[in-house]
């Protein structure tokens, strides 16, 4: 993962991904970076190793978006953050991807990057802590900006996105 | 393709059948075993005391990804005291011995109206409810 240079001032764009009939995703790209979060976390898995826990992360989203909607339960919590899927599934060894988000509320996720856990802990696996990090900074983030109302839902709970809104890190 | 097809595509494409077919029947398991738990008022910890288990466990089986098996789906039954799998089959039979369902109609507040009645089930016409003035 590029590190990012949190002496200087890092802002980040708020960009939709796609929206179902019970969730809308977003992701945000990082000012000066060529691809959105989580276009690079879809790149990076691309391989056929990662091909059976992809299909279970992205039928899982699928589903929620389409017929659940962005309920707690089906999050793991992050500190700040989030994480998908929530517990081991199809597989013998399980889902080791990791892929960091924000729900926001029942209608919005902000999905980030994400990686293959390899300990028990996110802080301490050296491929997911970078992005563990970078989710809860951008969680704390994204909350000021909803706290503050330079953010703001609509009466779906869907976020109102604002033209050139560049959320400081 | 541009940057943000790539990640709608990613979305929308369909993965390994297993896989689709996996997630979809276990968050209809979940789903159903939260409606019956919101039913009872019961909380995962109340579940969780109820099957013996601890709170982590049970959180990972409702997480909507585990691999739950049929021991564990049949202890939920009987301690839930409901099904929360019927096969097509089971569900056929259950529902072919219904022949009378009774209907309450309540409506208006203003116009007080209420019915009562007890209808044949017939699936070859629709049916009429007629509602009566509560006396």
């Amino acid at each position: 993962m590029d590190q990012l240079n949190l002496k200087v001032n890092t802002f980040v764009i708020l960009l939709p991904v796609t929206r179902f009939k019970r969730i809308t995703y977003y992701t945000v790209r990082v000012e000066h970076d060529d691809l959105p979060l989580f276009t690079k976390f879809i790149k990076r898995h691309a391989s056929p190793e990662f091909k059976e826990d992809m299909d279970l992360i992205r039928s899982w989203m699928r589903n929620l978006g389409e017929k659940i909607g962005a309920s707690t339960d089906y999050f793991r919590q992050e500190n700040h953050a989030h994480a998908i899927p929530p517990s081991i599934g199809l597989t013998k060894k399980g889902c080791g991807l990791r892929l960091y988000c924000l729900r926001v509320n029942h209608r919005v996720v902000i999905l980030f990057d994400g990686g293959e856990k390899t300990s028990q802990r996110a802080q301490d696996c050296p491929i997911v802590a970078p992005h563990f990090e970078l989710a809860n900074r951008l969680a704390l983030a994204i909350w000021r900006v909803l706290d503050e109302g330079q953010l703001q839902t609509n009466e779906y709970d869907d976020l109102v996105l604002v033209p050139n809104l560049k959320i400081a890190l | 393709m541009n940057i943000m097809n790539e990640m709608e595509s990613f979305l929308s494409e369909k993965g390994a059948p297993d896989i689709e077919q996996f997630i979809d029947k276990n968050l209809q398991i979940t789903q159903q075993i939260y409606a019956y738990l919101e039913a009872r008022s019961w909380s995962q910890k109340d579940l969780a005391k109820a099957l013996g288990k601890s709170e982590a466990e049970i959180s990972k089986w409702l997480s909507g990804t585990h691999n739950l098996t049929l021991k564990s789906l049949t202890k939920l039954e009987t301690i839930l005291e409901q099904d929360i799998i019927t096969t097509p089959q089971m569900a056929r039979h259950m529902y072919e011995q219904v022949r009378f369902v009774k209907v309450n109609v309540y409506a208006s507040v203003n116009v007080p109206v209420y019915s009562e009645e007890y209808i044949e089930l017939n699936t070859s016409k629709p049916y009429k409810l007629q509602l009566l003035k509560a006396s």
